[in-house]
């Protein structure tokens, strides 16, 4: 397996949100985030973009297995969403990164859907750093090729620093 | 800047990603050599080194590469004795760190024949116990993707893994999840090594992943 870097973008003051955009073509993509923290304790989220625009329509299916070690795992799950939640409880210190490795599928067929897997791991800020991860699975339910992803938080706090970095497989 | 490459031209720069100047073909070799040679193709995630197991107690990657932000280990084929666990420890300055709190896991596992699924999480441990209770017997055999983050930065380094093998009971299993070394350290190595016995076979294999 090879990885060719399509875009990268490393925030080193604090921004809104990050979109990472090139894909097209109907290989298999990957997208790095590293280190990555925000301005408030808040959840990252995940849009995807078509067209260079990001899509915030309520077609976003997604189910995961919330990994902790402080209690009984959880299910989180949705249908009709209109952003996919990846994370819980972003640190805002030195110490509780946000690191995570997404496979993109099927985004520059127009004929499909745009499938995701996500895989995370952090220590929650707002939990006495606990160790925390997402992994599971997330669709947008639109038959159209879409060409990149965009990351924010839910709460509408700054992601303050981290590295983003799209990946074709090859 | 020197033109140390050979480089020719006013502006020249001899970095990853920014190769302007003519080279020659032993620039091209020796600039490739100290990466700064642009190649996107294969550039981006680096095969650092594989061992092969052979009977050995534990089994350590001392060679981390340098400017990494993310590395993958693939298990490959891998034999231990039977119902044996898979452990990892750091190492830091050379060290084996063993700390009763410098670890920690969350885990979900599954099974084929009945044993069902159930999460597997520690806060605290001296180990990362990444996986339990293999299999020993031929076909019996383990196999997994490991992501290590932040290892080569000053800051807690994080896992996610996902494990496919036989169990002791010859169940087909998974298991995957996430784990933790707490302590804000650059690492200099990391070992494997079962719960007792030895690895009998297999290889794992250390990549680097960078961005530019």
């Amino acid at each position: 397996m090879g990885l060719l870097q399509v875009a990268t973008n490393t925030v080193t003051s604090a921004v809104a949100s990050v979109t990472l955009t090139g894909i097209d073509s109907d290989d298999v993509y990957m997208v790095a985030i590293n280190n990555a923290f925000a301005s408030a304790d808040d959840d990252y989220e995940i849009r995807i973009t078509k067209g260079g625009i990001v899509q915030s329509d309520a077609n976003y299916d997604r189910a995961s297995k919330d990994l902790k070690t402080d209690a009984v795992f959880g299910n989180t799950a949705g249908t009709n969403l209109t952003e996919i939640d990846f994370s819980a409880g972003i640190g805002t210190s030195g110490t509780n990164s946000h690191n995570e490795i997404i496979y993109l599928f099927n985004f520059a067929n127009a004929s499909e859907y745009s499938f995701i897997t996500m895989e995370n791991v952090t220590m929650r800020d707002d939990a006495n750093d606990i160790l925390f991860g997402f992994q599971g699975g997330a669709v947008h339910t639109v038959a159209s090729a879409s060409d990149g992803i965009h990351f924010f938080l839910t709460g509408g706090n700054n992601i303050s620093s981290g590295t983003f970095t799209l990946y074709k497989v090859v | 800047m020197s033109k140390e490459y050979g480089y020719i031209g006013k502006e020249v720069t001899q970095s990853f990603n920014d190769n302007k100047g003519i080279f020659s073909i032993t620039d091209v070799y020796d600039l490739d050599q100290d990466n700064k040679w642009t190649n996107r193709a294969i550039g981006q995630l680096e095969l650092i080194e594989t061992k092969t197991v052979s009977d050995d107690s534990s089994v350590s990657f001392t060679n981390l590469g340098s400017d990494y932000k993310t590395h993958l280990f693939l298990i490959n084929n891998l034999h231990l004795d039977d119902n044996k666990d898979q452990n990892l420890r750091v190492e830091v300055g050379g060290s084996e760190q063993s700390g009763s709190t410098d670890y920690s896991r969350s885990f979900r596992s599954g099974f084929s024949n009945g044993s069902g699924f159930y999460d597997d999480k520690d806060a605290d441990l001296d180990r990362l116990r990444l996986n339990a209770e293999h299999g020993g017997f031929d076909p019996e055999t383990s196999n997994a993707y490991l992501y290590m983050y932040n290892a080569l930065q000053t800051s807690k380094t994080f896992f996610s893994q996902f494990w496919v093998y036989q169990d002791k009971n010859n169940e087909t299993a998974f298991r995957y999840g996430t784990g933790s070394y707490n302590n804000q350290d650059v690492l200099s190595g990391v070992k494997f090594y079962p719960s007792t016995g030895f690895l009998r076979s297999g290889t794992i294999s250390i990549y680097g992943q960078r961005s530019f």
